[in-house]
């Protein structure tokens, strides 16, 4: 008992030690090589089998209109339809709504349903639940996402298939954000009587998508199982329903080793989240393919304007300056990522046609004499002083790819010019909830879009406070900019008040885009049918088969 | 259990000093023969000189990037190679042993202190006995780690609330430790004797009885030294610990997994790290105990 006891200690450093060499080894592509062996096979759909998504995060919650989470879009996508889609070129299709008219003075549309869809619960979809959703949309307290239809005056059901929608003004992005998947058609009798937890467990979701959910352990896994009554599928899959796969499970595996391992393994069959380190690595492999694929992102790092020191501009223009975004692309992304000089990435309408006008450069020197002309003064230990006070700010962030490496390196950057960050690192959900609350000086997070809106006016009008205009930013030039691009019918009009939103945003220089990220997704050669959606990667899922 | 351990006796103030001296001399004597606790012994000693002297030793700044030399195997520039930022994982090991063994030594004083302290009370008097071992019962009934996971996100992340978790998760092995010593000791004829004389109960429990206490309290105290680091880096590991970019090893260990598939050297020196140096508090904890109590050697 005595020596047992006197030896556990060394023994468990021992196993410790151990343990950690062998569970980073998991990923040896041994396991993935047999299954690899029929890699690459196309041909005839089969049905069934399991197919398992490895992902960093979990889904927030199942109400599609109380989340703007990635993590909550992917799973809403297969579980939840809506009245259009935005195709692979991200042109407008219809779904739900079979065809619609607008008005001559484009603020009345027409929406006609499908017939035959229905809720898995067995109820009818119904002009009734699409006035319902929209409603509740418009109206929902905390709801991250319902300034994206705040033109709407009324919505109503003409009859049991069609749907009018009156709008207070012309609002050109009206069907593009009909698409996305807050806009996901819900039922309403079953939503009302959930309402207070809808969305929160499995037993109180109901959508009309091709899986349903049926079990949720948080910051674990969700599982998705086909729903075999599913017919209407839109235009742009080549499967209509029912889904090939029996179930979808998305694993939370926030580390990216044990990620890849999963996939390197044969346990999972996809991740959209491959770590740029493994990507050198992976592109020999025989048991993981990378496929690449472009959506709009800005990585960025948000500074809460109304708390000092970052009140004063000098202090934030001089961050701008003391970031080194080409380190972060070349070390911190790997070289995956390009430098990031306005909010909306190129290649979108309203992208800056010169953003490096507007954006800051790197320059150490001119962030510390900005710092110095706002009284923080070098002090011994290399940290800036003022009235004895040091330079110190909060970092928040959550989990997120490369994390391990651009979060030290940024804090090293601003060092460099004497701000001292001390880095909080929160759980997801714990994150976003604690940002809400406004108790955070920077913070880093990236955001995917598919409009220059949905980064701008979801950011920066004033209106979209506490959260996500998480920065306190209050401006009356930008909320009129903002307001009329979303009026004009004139595209280049638009395109111009969104130039000079972002011009405005770098001005005020609370905002910092470091990067816009290329995404490489990792695929196992058993996965078929796979087209990745440049909004929702996997998207509904139709067309994904497992080959033995 | 301590019978060879001569029961101190104030009253004897004419106890020949040589009698005393010959003990130690044979613990010495004993712990010197014994190899892996003279091994263990000397790599505590240049662990305890490497943190002390940490900032005259690191070769490099433990925290200097260099972002294009990252990953690189070991070299003359650099003995153990650089990290995922290109900082110098030398340099960081040996800083970074400052932050394990202060943790540890740190968590153990707490523990120590409240668990003697609640042993020497709880062995002593026996009317609170009953109530303070209920309490040390419900902390016992939590796996330590557990329970040390549970205190620090109470606490919030830190390597100082890290330190506080690890010292409280020992605080029950100490109180009873202690308080099973008081009771073998509290009825012993010198007690009695010191009482006759007029000596109140503080005299008696820290003259007469805490020394009496302090081998099998050292024993423990240097494998507890061990376990400490241990459950420090575990936390560290779990990112309950200093934040980056601290280089405490259970960091750096957890960082490092991260690459482990593309790049293993990054993690295997601070595993390493952690490794050699419980093993060697071990070593030590193991020969002190074969030399204070040689009847549980062949145990």
């Amino acid at each position: 008992m005595n020596a047992m006891r006197r030896k556990a200690p060394a023994l468990a450093a021992l196993l410790t030690a151990l343990a950690l060499i062998v569970s980073a080894c998991g990923g040896s592509p041994k396991d993935g090589a047999t299954a690899g062996g029929t890699g690459g096979q196309q041909g005839q759909p089969v049905k069934g089998g399991t197919l398992t998504v490895a992902r960093i995060e979990d889904t927030e919650t199942l109400d599609p209109q109380r989340t703007t989470a990635v993590s909550s879009n992917h799973i809403n996508a297969m579980v939840y339809d809506t009245l259009v889609v935005q195709d692979y070129d991200m042109s407008l299709k219809p779904h739900l709504a079979e065809k619609w008219e607008i008005s001559d003075d484009q603020k009345t549309y027409t929406f006609h349903l499908k017939q035959g869809v229905k809720f898995w619960s067995g109820k009818d979809f119904k002009a009734a639940d699409a006035k319902y959703t929209l409603e509740r949309w418009l109206g929902l307290k905390g709801s991250p996402s319902s300034y994206l239809i705040k033109p709407i005056d009324k919505v109503e059901a003409k009859d049991d298939y069609t749907v009018v929608v009156t709008l207070k003004e012309p609002y050109g992005l009206l069907l593009t954000n009909l698409a996305s998947p807050y806009a996901s058609m819900l039922n309403s009798e079953f939503t009302k009587q959930h309402d207070a937890d809808y969305g929160t467990k499995p037993e109180t979701v109901d959508g009309t998508g091709p899986f349903k959910i049926t079990q949720w352990s948080r910051n674990d896994s969700l599982t998705l199982e086909r729903n075999d009554a599913y017919t209407w599928g839109p235009g742009i899959v080549q499967n209509k329903g029912p889904a090939y796969v029996d179930k979808i499970i998305w694993k939370v595996i926030p580390e990216g080793a044990t990620r890849m391992a999963e996939l390197e393994t044969g346990n999972a069959q996809f991740t959209a989240d491959v770590p740029a380190v493994d990507v050198a690595r992976l592109k020999s492999s025989q048991s993981v393919k990378l496929v690449e694929y472009s959506d709009f992102n800005t990585v960025f790092i948000g500074m809460r304007t109304n708390k000092a020191p970052l009140d004063d501009i000098k202090v934030r223009q001089a961050i701008q300056q003391a970031i080194n975004k080409q380190e972060v692309v070349d070390g911190g992304f790997y070289g995956l990522a390009t430098e990031a000089k306005s909010p909306v990435a190129p290649g979108l309408p309203g992208a800056p046609a010169d953003a490096a006008q507007t954006s800051y450069k790197y320059d150490p020197a001119k962030a510390g004499q900005l710092l110095d002309e706002a009284g923080w003064k070098m002090g011994a230990n290399g940290i800036r002083e003022k009235d004895g006070k040091p330079l110190k700010l909060e970092l928040w962030y959550s989990k997120g790819a490369n994390i391990e490496v651009v979060i030290p390196m940024l804090q090293a950057q601003l060092k460099k010019v004497g701000i001292q960050i001390d880095l909080k690192q929160l759980e997801w959900a714990a994150y976003l909830e604690a940002l809400r609350a406004g108790k955070h000086e920077l913070m880093y997070m990236s955001i995917r879009y598919t409009t220059a809106d949905g980064v701008l006016y979801f950011y920066f009008h004033s209106g979209q406070r506490p959260a996500p205009n998480r920065f306190e930013y209050v401006n009356k030039s930008v909320d009129d900019l903002l307001d009329k691009a979303r009026a004009s019918s004139d595209d280049k009009a638009q395109a111009k008040a969104w130039e000079d939103v972002q011009a405005q945003v770098m001005k005020d220089a609370f905002w910092i885009p470091i990067v816009h990220e290329k995404r490489v997704t990792g695929v196992a050669p058993t996965l078929q049918g796979l087209k990745l959606h440049p909004a929702n990667v996997l998207y509904k899922g139709l067309d994904l088969w497992l080959s033995k | 259990m301590n019978a060879s351990v001569k029961p101190q006796q104030a009253d004897q103030a004419a106890t020949p000093v040589l009698k005393e001296r010959s003990h130690a001399q044979a613990v010495l004597h004993r712990l010197l023969r014994n190899k892996a606790a003279v091994a263990g012994g000397v790599v505590v000693i240049l662990l305890v000189l490497v943190a002390l002297l940490a900032p005259h030793l690191a070769p490099a700044d433990p925290l200097l990037q260099d972002v294009p030399g990252r990953f690189k195997p070991p070299s003359a520039a650099h003995w153990l190679g650089t990290d995922e930022l290109g900082r110098d994982i030398l340099s960081r090991i040996i800083v970074g042993s400052r932050i394990s063994l202060l943790s540890s030594i740190i968590a153990v004083s707490i523990s120590l202190t409240v668990g003697v302290v609640v042993g020497l009370v709880a062995g002593f008097y026996a009317k609170l006995d009953n109530f303070l071992m209920r309490l040390i019962d419900i902390m016992m009934a939590f796996p330590g780690i557990l329970l040390a996971i549970a205190i620090v996100s109470a606490l919030g992340p830190g390597q100082f609330n890290v330190m506080i978790a690890v010292g409280i998760q020992v605080v029950p092995t100490y109180a009873r430790i202690t308080r099973s010593q008081v009771l073998s000791l509290r009825s012993l004829d010198y007690i009695l004797a010191a009482r006759s004389q007029g000596a109140g109960d503080t005299r008696i429990i820290f003259k007469h009885i805490l020394p009496n206490c302090l081998a099998t309290i050292i024993v423990y105290t240097t494998l507890n030294l061990a376990s400490a680091i241990l459950s420090a880096s575990t936390l560290s590991f779990l990112g309950l610990g200093a934040p980056p970019p601290s280089p405490e090893w259970g960091g750096m260990v957890s960082t490092a997994r991260q690459f482990f598939l593309n790049y293993p050297n990054v993690a295997v020196w601070p595993t390493l790290a952690i490794f050699v140096t419980v093993l060697a508090f071990n070593f030590l904890g193991d020969g002190l105990r074969d030399a204070l109590d040689p009847r549980l050697k062949d145990v």
